[in-house]
């Protein structure tokens, strides 16, 4: 009897198979689903590498800002930006965008360096500004602002450096104010602390010492002809640094300095491993491969039952089980086959472009983990396919399905999980076992982020990869037994 | 575990069949209740009754497609619930409305189904080309089924369900929306089928059809089965205690031999029509020839004398309370 029931399975698989892998349907899922993972891995491998060579000038570009009181009433008059390099000297011909920030219905203004390094935005009441630096053709650089008179903070590449303005405007500022200074663990940039000493007419002053005191340093600098002190040296720590004024007396500046791993919008893809890219693109392989398994399973038992071919199956010496698991996996395989063989194209791709493979295991756990969340979905459509009466019904109920799996389980997760800004993560980790979508993907992310030196916010969160992989194979039991009970109770 | 005594040639054998559903809206509805009967080895077996009298929960019953609410069936000495794989293999099963893989090639479609039969894929193909030939189907073994008549996909159906040479075959309807010409071809299959060796279970609304074709006949009405028979023994049964007609062929009759004929003793009856009279007895066995001799002696030239016997609508109708005549 055994025979026969394995004689009836794999008829039953290879039917399904064929029939589903060469349908048209699938044929336009393929082409879709390989647009985007293709596409996908080829655009996030090559900005990756392009992040490399053109992001990153070859030359570090420091902005320094300071404000004006042309005429001594105590507010803004004109902002003064010098543009250096990290040996002091003035960078020619930089261009430096100016957002408003504290008005951004405002359109950005557009500054030019001279020979000095020097850009002067005339009769400005703004307080806020941020600046995006291009420097020659293809430099595009960040750099955030957050100012009040007397300081500004600029984000260089996520590099935030402070810039002692002049003497004057220094007085204006409590002692007790300290700024960060963050750096990141790359070689493309070089973190330092730097300061800029001009005059009230902002030019650059030469020869002002600066005493830098704090933890075991007591460092001494003096700025250049240019007016610019940098010192890349510095520990962790907080810092006074002081200067005398032309009149005699001490001013200073608490710093705290610290130099922490934050990615910067210009950093968000640069220098992107190919594990990496290969986890960027798993949420738009998620969706494909989901709504794949939909478009495919909806009609997997309703449409036999509707054209009555469903008993020319159940008269044949198989048991109704062996019918739904031949069905089963012979959808499973027929998306499974392309869609691995995409995957494998994307890791290619993702090779050629980056140079390097993503690890053998992320390669291992994507490929199959997308199969194990196409086996699940497609065993949630033959439970819906065996309940329902109508395919259209089968089809909108699986599309409602993927929609508040793919989007809205999200969105309310997010909800529940407190500050939508901040969410609570171990909140998140926790809903995120009732959506297979997400149990893959934190499972992904788990597999990528423990690859690498770089501690995750999730891991530190308590995320752990194995219990997702777990919790995935709940999902895929439980619903290949509920499938087994529905299909033997319907069909009678 | 259903210890079955079965008669040596019984095919199929219904202890008690029973067969409920339960529905949210109306409760619970018995679909078949309580139904035994057995066909013979070698039966075309007339599984009659009108429209949702339970005939198709009947046959899904002994084809193991659903389990019954109670009771027990055994097909070829096999369990229908507990031996249902070995109870399939005897049984080739046509439903009332044959559902194909529309895209799949006729032929392709009978190998398919012989995939579950440990049947090679030479000996399937040359299997299939052969019950194609048998059905008429022939030319069209490499068309899609989409492009089949409701005929060609009944014979198609029939074909399939001979693929795997069963002992056993189960017709739900099988002549239901088929043309004259149609029905009469099936009808001579079904005959030769039998005289092949293989027990039809036949099942139909159409009292002609099991009339001519069946030789035994289960009859089910709301679920009952309500008389099981031969066709002969059910028909004489009416012919027993009813009245008999006597059909008399003549070119011209005069009216006053049929008001003769009137005046015979045993007759209650006599009507005139363009081909002769029809003449209702009192159902003795000698009035048929009584009437004969009264006619030749009267020098009316007849050219036919036959007793009208009892339909097996008549049965049916009576059975089922729909009156007889």
């Amino acid at each position: 009897m055994k025979d026969d029931n394995l004689q009836g399975f794999v008829a039953i698989s290879k039917r399904e198979f064929l029939s589903n892998l060469m349908s048209p349907r699938m044929a336009i899922l393929v082409v879709i689903f390989s647009l985007i993972v293709l596409l996908g891995s080829f655009g996030f491998a090559t900005l990756g590498s392009m992040s490399l060579s053109g992001f990153v000038p070859e030359e570090d570009v420091y902005l320094s800002a300071f404000y004006l009181d042309d005429d001594d009433d105590g507010e803004v008059d004109d902002l003064v930006v010098y543009a250096m390099n990290p040996e002091g000297e003035p960078q020619y011909n930089v261009t430096v965008q100016v957002l408003f920030s504290d008005d951004m219905r405002e359109p950005p203004y557009w500054l030019h360096t001279d020979k000095e390094g020097k850009a002067v935005l005339y009769n400005t009441t703004h307080l806020n500004f941020t600046f995006m630096v291009f420097s020659g053709s293809d430099f595009i650089s960040l750099a955030g602002a957050v100012s009040t008179l007397g300081y500004l903070e600029v984000q260089h590449n996520s590099t935030s450096l402070v810039y002692v303005s002049d003497v004057q405007d220094l007085t204006k500022l409590s002692l007790t104010d300290t700024q960060e200074m963050m750096g990141i663990d790359d070689p493309g940039i070089t973190p330092g602390f730097f300061v800029m000493t001009v005059d009230q007419d902002g030019n650059p002053r030469s020869g002002v010492t600066l005493n830098i005191v704090g933890g075991d340093e007591n460092v001494e600098g003096k700025t250049n002809e240019y007016g610019f002190y940098i010192n890349t040296e510095l520990k962790n720590g907080d810092y006074l640094i002081s200067l005398d004024s032309d009149d005699g007396s001490e001013y200073g500046e608490w710093v705290k300095v610290s130099y922490t791993k934050e990615e910067g919008l210009a950093d968000l893809f640069k220098d992107k491993t190919s594990d990496e890219v290969l986890t960027s693109i798993a949420s738009f392989v998620v969706m494909i491969a989901t709504l794949s398994a939909v478009i495919l399973a909806y009609d997997t038992i309703v449409r036999e039952r509707q054209e009555n071919s469903l008993d020319f199956l159940l008269c044949r010496p198989v048991h109704k089980g062996t019918i739904l698991l031949a069905k089963f996996l012979g959808v499973l395989s027929a998306i499974s086959l392309p869609f691995a063989l995409v995957n494998l194209g994307a890791v290619a791709i993702i090779w050629q472009v980056n140079g390097s493979p993503p690890t053998g295991q992320l390669i291992a756990v994507f490929v199959l983990g997308v199969i194990g969340l196409v086996a699940i979905w497609i065993l949630l459509e033959m439970i819906i396919s065996t309940l329902v009466k109508s395919g259209s019904t089968a089809n909108l109920a699986g599309i409602g399905l993927w929609f508040f799996f793919n989007i809205l389980y999200d969105v309310v997760i997010l909800l529940v999980s407190g500050d939508i800004n901040n969410p609570d993560l171990e909140t998140m980790i926790g809903y995120s076992y009732f959506n297979p979508n997400s149990c893959f993907t934190y499972l992904i992310s788990y597999v990528q982020a423990s690859s690498t030196e770089f501690a995750s916010d999730f891991i530190d969160a308590g995320l752990n990869g194995y219990n997702h992989a777990l919790a995935m194979g709940v999902w895929f039991v439980t619903l290949l037994m509920l499938a087994y009970l529905v299909f033997k109770k319907k069909i009678v | 575990m259903v210890i079955w005594i079965l008669g040596l040639n019984d095919m199929i054998r219904t202890r008690g069949l029973t067969k409920v559903y339960k529905t949210f809206r109306s409760g619970e509805f018995t679909a078949v209740d309580d139904v035994d009967f057995h066909v013979l080895e070698g039966d075309i077996y007339g599984f009659l009754g009108p429209n949702g009298a339970g005939k198709t929960t009947t046959i899904r019953m002994l084809t193991s497609i659903i389990p019954p609410t109670r009771g027990s069936a055994a097909v070829c000495g096999h369990d229908v619930i507990s031996d249902s794989i070995a109870s399939r293999k005897n049984i080739g099963f046509m439903p009332e409305r044959p559902g194909f893989y529309e895209v799949m090639k006729a032929e392709d479609q009978l190998v398919f189904y012989g995939e579950f039969y440990h049947m090679g894929k030479r000996e399937t193909h040359k299997r299939a080309r052969e019950l194609l030939d048998i059905v008429g189907l022939d030319e069209f073994r490499t068309r899609r089924i989409k492009t089949f008549s409701h005929g060609m996909r009944k014979r198609l159906a029939l074909a399939q369900a001979l693929l795997h040479d069963p002992k056993l075959l189960i017709l739900d309807e099988p002549t239901g929306g088929l043309d004259p010409q149609g029905t009469a071809a099936f009808r001579d299959m079904i005959r030769e089928i039998n005289r092949s060796g293989k027990t039809i279970f036949l099942s139909s609304h159409l009292l002609s059809e099991v009339q001519q074709v069946c030789n035994r006949v289960g009859i089910l009405n709301r679920g009952r089965l309500v008389r099981e028979d031969t066709v002969a023994n059910l028909r004489r049964r009416i012919g027993d205690h009813s009245e008999s007609a006597i059909n008399v062929r003549v070119d011209n009759i005069k009216p006053s031999v049929v008001k003769a004929l009137e005046s015979l003793e045993g007759v209650v009856g006599v009507e005139a029509g363009p081909e002769g009279v029809l003449v209702y007895t009192d159902g003795a066995q000698a009035r048929s020839m009584e009437i004969n001799r009264f006619l030749v002696g009267k020098k009316v030239p007849v050219t036919a004398l036959y007793p009208v016997e009892a339909s097996l609508e008549d049965v049916f109708l009576e059975i089922t309370g729909g009156g007889g005549k």
